[in-house]
């Protein structure tokens, strides 16, 4: 079925977009991730149209995104770069590091789950060879197994990702506590910040320099694929 | 040394040259004079008379290094040192034999002032400039001595905070500790030079250094303790000196005489040298114009102005190599810049000269430092037939691809619509469901085989899919008997059956002869039927 709106939509999406007319072109996008469609492609081109259209928050909001479910997907990080250039808050973005697990920057959350079922899937066919039919299939299973649990471990971590940064979607100032307090900081559309408690209305945000406090969480887009 | 050699090295041949622990001593001062000979063998040379300066030989000293995977020799013959009156004395050059060869060190002057009237330790900081105004932009040494006749177990320098000055970024503060001898007493002395390139004009004062100084406390050996002093702790003492501040006026660089086109930002005495590799080069080959650029300000973030592309040759500049260094107090660098000629016709081409404005610091006006005009003469070469023009041929044409614009990347034509979303329920499903399932079955295995194995069980069991079979009704009986005696079963035979009860143990020699009966073909009908119950007879 998304398959078929997919290509039902995708037609027009790109000829409103040749044709330069970015707000069809958007609205088309839109409209299959509001159906259901959760692809880092769409993201990645809903966020080309809010671009064009000078929406600069919602592009980095849409890419973030993009780069949650497609992290090899280099256009996006160049695309990010130029819209963060159009933003109010110079906000240096930490340089990326190679983790433990390599792979969590190189495979998306959905990757690294089906690598990780089928590891799975392969380990206890080779479990149930080695114990049930006694053929030496031992070594083949654990070798199987280890990468697989790792994944499994991994694919959950980056699920908890989803939801950990927003994009600032307009002027907000940032208190020291939830209920008001001592006024920080301010921040304007397009800032990204990472995500922390929430209370009420009001979210704790953190910037890479460490400073941190409590935003209105409605001015505040948070980078989920899982959300519509 | 290992600098020095590492100079002298790519040269292959001997070296000698002229050192002194410092050349700025005070009268009654001595201070290590030293003569290195590089990769080669002589004897102690003779040293010039100079008027004002004794020297008394001090020994010896041979080492040998690796470089460039050549072992290199050094020897270097020691003098000591007095300045015996107060003035400005040059040494000129030593000459030494080395290898049969007569050699000549480089000449070494140095400055001998008056003595202080305190004694003990002394703590002076000065600039080298501070005689005269300075001006944005200049590059002045902040000099630190301190000299104690004790001995010095740690020290740290603070340095001041240097309001409107930042540290040369080509060069690295210098420090430089050795022993001199004055009226006689051993001193330890220790210099630090700081290179500081002025940045904002008006009136700076310098803060005072502070000097941190650990001398070693002498106890007397405490008898009773055999472990006093062990390990090699000292006890020491600190101590803090701090210098005079020192304030300069500084001023802004004027712009009477400043010819904007040529200005350089280059604040200092300057001398420019220009000169090519080859006088004459092959067509297809390259000639290296080599601009020197030496004086006693900072070459930071200077480089060669631009030229203007000509016909008939390229022209692409080099890496710069540059060379800055504190030495006795004065700031000295050396930029080399070179740019490859590369020829594209036949001819003469006449390189037009390096042109620069500096400011000199010394007399405050600018100075237009111009090298000569190089010839170049182009010949035929292998390589004529194929270069052409720059603009056509086989010459390679291409330009970088210029940036018109900035705009963002394009969209993705063919979007992917495979969900990016994935549900850890799967992952749960495929990682533990399997799981629970084989080990649910391997535990019901496993239950199996823990459960008690009741002979009885299975014969009766057996006793119920009996057949008319011979070979089978034998073993079923057999088994049977083994069960009741306790006995196992393979090869029980008639006379085994004494510990039946005398009805069942008649009736089983009976049914005996029936089986070997009918072994035979013979014996009466319905034998499995009575063979099924005498068993379960027996097992009952």
């Amino acid at each position: 079925m998304m398959w078929l709106l997919s290509i039902a939509l995708a037609g027009p999406a790109n000829e409103a977009w040749v044709a330069g007319d970015h707000a069809v072109a958007r609205e088309a996008w839109q409209a299959q991730i509001d159906e259901g469609a959760v692809s880092g492609d769409l993201y990645y081109n809903l966020g080309n149209a809010h671009y064009q259209l000078g929406e600069v928050p919602a592009a980095i909001h849409a890419w973030r995104t993009a780069q949650l479910l497609s992290p090899r997907d280099g256009d996006i990080e160049a695309n990010l770069g130029a819209a963060r250039k159009r933003t109010e808050d110079r906000i240096e973005q930490p340089a990326p590091e190679t983790p433990i697990l390599f792979w969590r920057t190189a495979l998306s959350a959905a990757e690294q789950g089906r690598a990780s079922c089928v590891l799975l899937a392969l380990f206890w066919l080779l479990v149930a060879g080695w114990r049930l039919r006694r053929l030496p299939l031992a070594i083949p299973a654990v070798l199987t197994g280890v990468p697989g649990a790792l994944l499994a471990l991994s694919t959950l971590q980056s699920l908890q990702d989803f939801g950990s940064v927003g994009v600032v979607a307009q002027a907000a100032t940032i208190e020291s506590t939830a209920s008001g307090g001592v006024a920080l900081f301010e921040l304007h559309p397009g800032a990204e910040v990472a995500l922390g408690d929430s209370l009420g209305d009001k979210v704790l945000v953190a910037l890479p320099d460490g400073r941190r406090g409590w935003m209105s969480s409605e001015a505040l887009w948070v980078v989920d694929p899982s959300r519509r | 040394m290992s600098i020095l050699i590492a100079i002298v090295a790519p040269v292959q041949a001997a070296q000698v040259l002229l050192d002194a622990d410092t050349r700025r001593l005070k009268v009654g001062q001595s201070v290590g004079l030293h003569v290195t000979v590089v990769d080669g063998s002589s004897s102690r040379p003779d040293l010039p008379e100079v008027d004002g300066l004794s020297f008394v030989p001090a020994g010896q000293q041979v080492g040998i290094q690796m470089v460039n995977f050549k072992n290199i020799k050094t020897v270097t013959y020691s003098w000591q040192l007095t300045a015996e009156r107060e003035g400005s004395f040059g040494i000129p050059s030593v000459p030494v034999e080395v290898d049969g060869t007569t050699l000549t060190t480089n000449p070494l002057r140095l400055a001998v002032a008056a003595r202080d009237a305190s004694e003990g330790e002394t703590l002076t900081a000065r600039i080298s400039d501070d005689d005269g105004r300075l001006w944005v932009g200049q590059t002045l040494v902040y000099d630190l001595h301190f000299s104690t006749p004790k001995r010095v177990v740690d020290r740290r320098w603070t340095p001041p905070t240097f309001d409107g000055m930042v540290s040369e970024q080509d060069t690295d503060r210098r420090v430089r500790e050795y022993q001199a001898s004055i009226d006689g007493v051993p001193h330890e002395m220790i210099e630090v030079s700081e290179p500081l390139v002025v940045t904002a004009a008006g009136r700076r004062t310098i803060p005072p250094s502070v000097f941190t100084v650990q001398y070693p406390i002498r106890r007397q050996r405490n008898s009773r303790d055999p472990l006093a002093g062990f390990g090699g702790f000292i006890e020491t003492k600190t101590e803090i000196f701090t210098s005079e501040a020192i304030e300069v006026d500084v001023s802004e660089l004027p712009t009477e005489g400043r010819i904007d086109a040529l200005w350089t930002g280059l604040v200092g005495d300057f001398t420019l040298t220009a000169q090519l590799s080859e006088a004459s080069v092959a067509l297809g080959e390259s000639a290296t114009l080599e601009v020197v650029l030496v004086g006693d300000g900072s070459l930071a973030g200077f480089s060669l102005p631009t030229v203007e592309e000509r016909e008939g040759y390229r022209i692409y500049d080099d890496a710069v190599e540059l060379q800055a260094e504190v030495v006795d107090g004065a700031f000295l660098t050396k930029g080399v810049y070179r740019r490859a000629i590369v020829p594209e016709a036949v001819g003469s081409i006449e390189l037009d000269p390096v042109a620069l404005q500096v400011f000199d610091a010394n007399t405050g006006t600018y100075v237009l430092l111009e090298s000569s005009a190089q010839l170049l003469d182009v010949r035929e070469g292998e390589l004529s037939s194929e270069l052409e023009s720059y603009s056509e041929g086989t010459v390679d044409a291409r330009r970088d691809v210029a940036d018109l614009g900035e705009d963002i990347l394009p969209i993705k034509t063919d979007p992917s619509t495979r969900s990016g979303l994935f549900s850890p329920w799967a992952l749960g499903g495929i990682g533990v469901l399997p799981g629970l399932g084989l080990g649910g079955f391997l535990f019901l295995g496993w239950v199996r085989s823990r459960q008690v194995h009741d002979p009885r069980v299975e014969l009766r069991a057996r006793l119920v899919d009996l057949d008319d079979d011979l070979g089978r009704l034998e073993d079923v009986f057999r088994e049977a008997l083994g069960i009741r005696l306790g006995r196992a079963a393979a090869g029980l035979e008639k006379a085994d059956l004494e510990g039946l009860d005398e009805g069942l143990r008649e009736r089983c020699r009976a049914l005996y002869g029936e089986l070997e009966a009918a072994r035979y073909g013979g014996g009466a009908g319905g034998l499995r039927d009575r063979v099924r119950q005498l068993c379960e007879e027996l097992i009952a």
